[in-house]
């Protein structure tokens, strides 16, 4: 399975190096939104699959951060772009800490996704009060910044460059939260999603791991926001609404649960259905509605966990009975 | 025949590479892609499909008479979901095909999304719907144009026509979506009415508290019954689509539309009398891009446009949708005529200032701002007992031009 995972990995590494040069402006376009979604999504299964926590309000903190990006850039306030986003991701991370120490305290389970879907409704009802933040309509005809570096400078106002400033700026978040989520934090995550009864027996601080699963999960999100609007050039309130927050939730269903690579591929099934059908109104909701009832149905660790049973049977004869972390 | 993975490949990378080298210049054997962004999902997808049938019928028409300097025109839709992301999305695929000339988008937001990007991808996009003031002043862009009115001159015209058949109707309430467009039209509304009112019957006239609400709102009770708490005997309806249906359906069972004495609302054009036949409103007045009965029989071009609509089995009554999907066409074929080109920096300069035949008669594209100047429709339409459940008692005409206001791009509109 190690193997399958990574020539698959090679070739998604390879598609998205070459895009600019081997698919139209606008597949180019998709793929550089799908890096930002992969981002977002996989900050989603940080909470969900490794620290067991369900957060339907996730929109919010990407937010955030495509929001400080915006208001930056747009009017203008000179700070260097990498800055922009250090400091978006910044505020997306105070901001989610802040909602974790309030919510987790006395909250879990459904409690946790209700509350955590009325905050994100409420910032959105926020934005359209705020004239500053465009209210309804966002901000629209964002600039694109031009960064420099001493050496060399980005200009991202060539598509080209923006696509690599945008793919390198992916590849380090996805490295940072294999490394984080590999390694002793993510250990620490998985016993608490585990039990946590039994996890606090060990001498896990539970409520600890908790809120700094959700602070890093609210960064990585607000990351992902910041990188989305020089490549797309608009905000507007739907980024923060519960349906975009149900978008990581999809992908990590289709993807696989419990698998860090499974939001990826969740990513890019829903992004190929959602492009495949671009000309047919309405027929990509039924699509990914059927996609997802299959493989619940069928594949319910998704497309991952249906993989993995493949190799496992082809290799040994016999499905496998002890479920690993990919 | 068996293709083999390298030929397939191949292939592909020479598809991909000869799509984004469409020839520029007219007379080829390629036919001109236009790219229709509209909205084909949701609450607005009847605008939008008529916006592109509108646009097709006009296509059709042009490629049935030789085409544009020996090219044929070829309409590639896409869904815009009313999302400006979706649209962006959307024009940066067909920009990747070749496609150099956009039109439709219903919302103004879209709108702007696209103008935005207009240059970077070295391409036009003409607007056939989006009202928003801020499209040909603050929020300018050159390689945009508007086909057809906007918000400043629809509801000054709207306030001209008020003042002129409701001379009494002085005591005026507004209920408009708490957005950019419900902000700029009320801004419009209340300069104006007052001012109408002067010039035409030597009094003015007030316009209450307005009343905001959300778009997409299913229950009017209370702003109802606000408005109902008002002195008011005019009501101004900015809500558009669905909102508007819902709202009037409710305000009649609450009494609201038998109270006021004139109803007017910014342009939902025969959605209220479909949905609502017998129960529309009296003395209701929609506002229209283009009201088909105002035209037809007169100018050739609105009756052939309604004629081929009728004998297409679409129905009996082509909306404005319908109109300015067929007028964005042609002007993207009276600005080709006199560039030779596709190319943005060729069309640009031959759009500015051209004046073409639409289904509103003669139409100019201003020079310094690239807004349309053209007649203003509005109809009264009312219940009645025949085979629609509607009517349409009067159709006003109302001449745009001094209404456009000067022309001032990059800078906000004032009303003061």
């Amino acid at each position: 399975m190690k193997r399958l995972i990574a020539y698959g990995l090679v070739l998604l590494f390879l598609l998205f190096a070459t895009a600019p040069y081997t698919v139209n402006a606008g597949l180019v376009f998709i793929a550089g939104i799908a890096m930002t979604e992969i981002i977002f999504a996989l900050s989603w299964n940080m909470l969900f699959s490794y620290a067991g926590l369900a957060s339907f309000g996730h929109a919010a903190f990407f937010g955030v951060g495509a929001y400080t990006a915006a208001v930056f850039l747009k009017y203008d306030y000179g700070l260097h772009f990498l800055l922009v986003i250090a400091l978006g991701t910044f505020l997306g991370g105070v901001s989610s800490f802040v909602v974790a120490i309030i919510v987790l305290r006395r909250a879990s389970g459904i409690q946790l996704a209700i509350l955590t879907l009325a905050l994100s409704q409420l910032v959105v009802t926020l934005i359209g009060y705020s004239a500053f933040l465009g209210r309804d309509e966002g901000i629209p005809s964002i600039p694109r910044p031009v960064m420099e570096f001493g050496l060399f400078r980005i200009d991202m106002n060539d598509q080209v460059q923006a696509y690599y400033f945008l793919f390198v700026m992916s590849l380090l978040a996805v490295a940072l939260m294999w490394l984080l989520l590999h390694g002793y934090v993510g250990r620490r995550m998985k016993a608490v999603a585990i039990d946590p009864e039994r996890a606090a027996f060990v001498g896990i601080d539970v409520w600890r791991v908790r809120v700094f699963a959700f602070t890093i999960g609210g960064a990585f999100a607000a990351f992902a926001g910041c990188l989305l609007v020089p490549w797309a050039q608009i905000v507007t309130p739907d980024l923060v609404m519960w349906l975009h927050s149900a978008q990581p939730m999809l992908a990590t269903l289709l993807g696989g649960a419990g698998f860090f690579w499974g939001p990826i591929i969740g990513v890019l099934v829903l992004s190929m259905v959602n492009y495949a059908t671009r000309t047919f109104a309405g027929l990509s909701e039924v699509l990914v509605g059927g996609i997802l009832l299959i493989v619940v149905l069928l594949a319910p660790q998704g497309i991952m966990g249906f993989l993995r049973r493949i190799v496992e049977r082809s290799s040994t004869g016999k499905p496998a009975m002890v479920e690993e972390q990919a | 025949m068996k293709t083999n993975r390298r030929q397939f490949i191949g292939g592909a990378l020479g598809a991909t590479a000869l799509s984004g080298l469409a020839s520029p210049m007219l007379g080829q054997n390629a036919p001109i892609r236009i790219g229709c962004i509209t909205t084909l999902s949701g609450g607005y997808s009847l605008f939008g499909e008529a916006q592109a049938l509108g646009m097709q019928m006009a296509i059709d028409e042009i490629n049935a008479n030789g085409g544009v300097g020996g090219s044929q025109l070829e309409l590639v839709v896409r869904n815009d979901d009313i999302k400006p992301d979706v649209a962006l999305a959307a024009a940066r695929e067909l920009q990747g095909e070749g496609v150099h000339i956009y039109a439709g988008v219903l919302a103004s937001g879209v709108a702007l999304a696209l103008s935005g990007v207009m240059e970077e991808l070295d391409s036009v996009f003409l607007n056939a719907a989006s009202h928003g003031n801020n499209l040909t002043h603050e929020d300018f862009n050159k390689n945009y144009f508007r086909v057809t009115d906007y918000s400043a001159m629809r509801i000054w015209a709207a306030a001209n026509l008020m003042a002129d058949r409701y001379p009494d109707n002085t005591k005026w309430g507004a209920i408009l979506p708490d957005a950019e467009i419900g902000r700029s039209t009320l801004e419009v509304f209340s300069a104006r009415l007052p001012q109408e009112h002067q010039t035409l019957n030597g009094h003015g006239a007030t316009i209450d508290e307005p009343v905001w609400t959300k778009f997409g709102s299913t229950d009017f009770r209370a702003p109802i019954a606000r408005l109902m708490s008002q002195d008011i005997d005019g009501l101004f309806v900015g809500l558009g689509g669905a909102d508007e249906v819902t709202f009037l359906q409710q305000a009649g069972q609450l009494g609201l539309t038998n109270k006021v004495g004139a109803i007017i609302t910014s342009g939902s054009e025969f959605l209220t009398p479909i949905a609502l036949k017998q129960r529309t409103p009296p003395n209701y007045w929609s506002g229209f891009h283009w009201y088909y009965g105002a035209y037809y029989g007169e100018n050739p071009v609105a009756t052939k446009v309604v004629d081929t609509y009728r004998a297409a089995g679409h129905g009996q009554h082509p909306d404005g949708f319908v109109g300015m999907g067929h007028t964005a066409i042609q002007a993207i074929a009276a600005g080709l005529e006199i560039s030779g080109s596709t190319m943005a920096g060729d069309l640009v300069p031959a759009l500015e200032g051209v004046t073409f035949e639409t289904v509103k008669g003669p139409v100019e594209l201003r020079a310094e701002d690239h807004q349309a100047l053209c007649d203003v429709n509005y109809a009264l339409i009312a219940g009645a007992e025949n085979e629609d459940g509607w009517e349409v008692l009067e159709a006003a005409k109302v001449d745009g031009r001094p209404l456009a206001g000067e022309p001032s791009p990059g800078e906000e509109m004032s009303f003061g």
